[in-house]
């Protein structure tokens, strides 16, 4: 690897960590301590994060908090995922979403997923929290 | 031309006018013979019937004129005028009588002696043409007698009797004709039946006196059922084609007793079949009530049980991470032990979730078009780093041009990475495995070779069975629920492949599955008719 190229990679590094402090991320989940858990973990890797229990919590504290990220339970008690991303397009924030999913998708359920609304990306639970961290990595690094 | 009763009447008259009148009048042939049987006169009809003209007979001998009569008949003409001679009548004798032209006519004679002074000195000769009629008659007695159908002529009467019956009536119902004729149809018809009967004749009255009044030739022909008693008292079923015929009616039947039974037992068959049919639709209901209860339970539980390792599991890799803080080495390798046990059981309960899905036919399978090379890469890549362990090469041979295949791309993965890691369990230290893909006609042969201790040739089917174990008990060495092959097999029979194993004992052993090339059309509900855990022969 040439000086440039490793220059580059840790100029990129670098602002992804700054980006970081400047991200925020919202997690949504209906598991108290699986959503605790990711939140720590977020905190750690120093993104600025805020939880919502279930759809209309999420709705409503979105307004508030304006998240650029959100992980969204894909199975939760109340309204359906479809639900929750038609509401959200009548709210000002516009934000990333990553679906946690149990369920698997076929190649044509995913299209779908990726025509509602902002879904960038979905994780099959449960996951390994590394996958999690670096797909919200990488869309921290898309917006860049 | 009015018609007269002329049998006899003639006799009773005095007057000479008015017997000269009914004699002409008479549309019989009439005549009168001497006693040598020379024509002495005749009547119009009698003319006009066999074509002579008066001089062509007047002084014959009757049964002599050329052509009347055949010869070797006239003796028994003979006979009778001989018998009328002696002062007896003959009544209703049947004879051949050819006219001019050749016809020839069967004509129902009566002789008459007719006496002069207490001495009979003619014989009165009367002849009613019958030719019709008895051929009409004959040919139904003909039919009466030979047919297996049961022929009868009842009167038209709103209480038939019996006026004919043929022959096939005894060995059908046991009556001779004597037995029937003359008695009434109603002391042999099922009080039930009588009721319609009496409908139908009195349309069939009307319909006579229709005939009657108008002249107009209707025919009427009614098909009905009936039940009939026969001899021995057994009601029999009897179709009936019955026709009126002047004052009779025809009446062809067949007895369709056998026939009804047949067909009785063919509703209650068929009644029967209605109900367990709506049982089965009733079991059907509740099956598929118990299976979306099933199908909701698994969800549910698979979702429930899951769910809580995604936590378990995010902390103790944050942990070893240290990112909640520095841990020693020994609290580093106790997580790495936790983690790994969790993982098992993770899988555990993915297997266990899979084997209850397949059995209940509730998996979801997600067809898709599959590049095998890309697939079968990325297992062998993600397979090495446990197969590095014990120092196993993993080997790739994929042939070219491969086709691609329309398969659920993950269950496929599980089911190799499933052979794969079996492979790595049961090979020895610096082992080599191979993995290969083929074309084979209108499949694609998958392969996953290991050099390790092979399967007893009567153990090479179980294995496929849920829960077996090759060893069990204390010889038990390898881990494992024994699930992987028995889910393995299930998806490829879902893909309309089939599974196998060749081995011989302490050289290796290579599990083989091969996939249709056909792309899979609604594999679900294929997978659902596919008994794959033999369940419904256990039963």
């Amino acid at each position: 690897m040439s000086i440039t190229i490793i220059e580059k990679k840790v100029c990129v590094e670098y602002e992804v960590e700054e980006r970081k402090k400047m991200t925020k991320i919202m997690i949504v989940d209906d598991e108290p301590d699986l959503r605790e858990m990711l939140d720590l973990t977020m905190k750690k890797e120093g993104y600025e994060t805020e939880m919502a229990e279930d759809g209309s919590d999420f709705l409503e504290k979105i307004n508030e908090f304006q998240p650029d990220i959100v992980t969204l339970d894909v199975m939760m008690p109340g309204s359906t995922t479809k639900e929750i991303l038609q509401k959200l397009r009548r709210k000002k924030s516009n934000p990333k979403i990553i679906l946690l999913t149990v369920v698997r998708y076929s190649n044509e359920q995913k299209e779908k997923v990726f025509k509602m609304g902002n879904v960038v990306d979905y994780i099959k639970k449960p996951f390994e929290l590394d996958d999690l961290m670096d797909a919200v990595k990488k869309h921290v690094q898309r917006s860049l | 031309m009015p018609k007269y009763n002329t049998y006899g009447l003639v006799m009773l008259i005095r007057s000479e006018d008015v017997k000269e009148l009914l004699f002409q009048g008479s549309s019989d042939l009439m005549l009168y013979l001497d006693t040598f049987g020379r024509i002495l006169k005749i009547n119009k009809a009698g003319l006009a019937f066999s074509g002579f003209s008066e001089e062509e007979v007047i002084g014959k001998i009757f049964w002599k004129i050329p052509g009347v009569f055949l010869k070797r008949n006239v003796p028994k003409y003979l006979k009778v005028f001989k018998n009328t001679l002696t002062g007896k009548e003959t009544k209703g004798f049947l004879g051949i009588l050819n006219d001019k032209s050749g016809k020839a006519h069967l004509i129902e004679f009566s002789t008459y002696p007719i006496k002069e002074n207490r001495k009979i000195k003619y014989v009165l000769v009367i002849g009613k043409d019958v030719s019709e009629q008895k051929e009409t008659e004959e040919k139904y007695r003909l039919i009466g007698k030979y047919t297996s159908d049961l022929v009868a002529l009842v009167t038209f009467t709103l209480n038939p009797t019996f006026t004919y019956v043929s022959p096939s009536h005894e060995k059908v119902l046991g009556y001779e004709p004597r037995d029937l004729i003359g008695k009434s149809i109603f002391d042999f018809i099922h009080p039930v039946d009588k009721k319609n009967m009496m409908f139908l004749l009195k349309k069939y009255v009307s319909v006579k006196a229709k005939k009657l009044l108008t002249g107009k030739n209707r025919d009427v022909t009614e098909s009905l059922e009936f039940r009939f008693k026969d001899k021995s008292g057994n009601w029999r079923y009897m179709e009936t084609t019955a026709n009126m015929m002047g004052k009779e009616i025809l009446a062809v039947s067949r007895d369709v007793t056998e026939r009804k039974q047949a067909m009785k037992e063919v509703y209650k068959t068929v009644e029967k079949l209605k109900k367990s049919q709506r049982k089965i639709e009733l079991q059907n209901i509740q099956l598929k009530k118990l299976d979306r209860i099933k199908s909701n339970f698994l969800s549910v539980t698979s979702h429930e049980l899951r769910t809580p390792m995604s936590a378990i599991k995010g902390y103790m890799q944050m942990l070893l991470k240290q990112s909640l803080g520095e841990i020693t080495e020994e609290q580093k390798q106790a997580l790495k032990v936790i983690l790994r046990n969790t993982t098992r059981l993770d899988n555990l309960i993915q297997d266990i979730l899979d084997i209850s899905r397949l059995e209940s036919g509730t998996m979801k399978f997600l067809p898709e078009q599959t590049d095998l090379q890309k697939m079968i890469r990325e297992i062998s890549e993600t397979m090495q780093s446990s197969a590095d362990l014990k120092n196993i090469k993993i080997n790739v041979d994929i042939e070219k041009g491969i086709p691609e295949l329309t398969i659920d791309q993950g269950r496929i993965k599980q089911v190799l990475m499933n052979l794969v890691n079996n492979a790595i369990k049961f090979s020895p230290q610096r082992a080599v495995i191979n993995i290969r893909a083929k074309r084979e006609e209108d499949n694609v042969l998958f392969e996953v070779q290991d050099f390790g201790r092979g399967i007893p040739k009567d153990k090479q089917e179980k294995i496929f069975e849920t829960f077996y174990q090759v060893e069990s008990g204390k010889n038990m060495k390898f881990g494992g629920a024994g699930l992987g092959l028995s889910i393995s097999r299930g998806i490829v029979l879902a893909h309309d492949g089939r599974i196998w194993v060749e081995s011989t004992p302490g050289k290796g052993s290579t599990f083989k599955f091969n996939l249709p090339i056909q792309p899979m059309m609604d594999i679900e509900n294929k997978f659902k008719k596919i008994d794959i855990f033999g369940l419904e022969l256990k039963e």
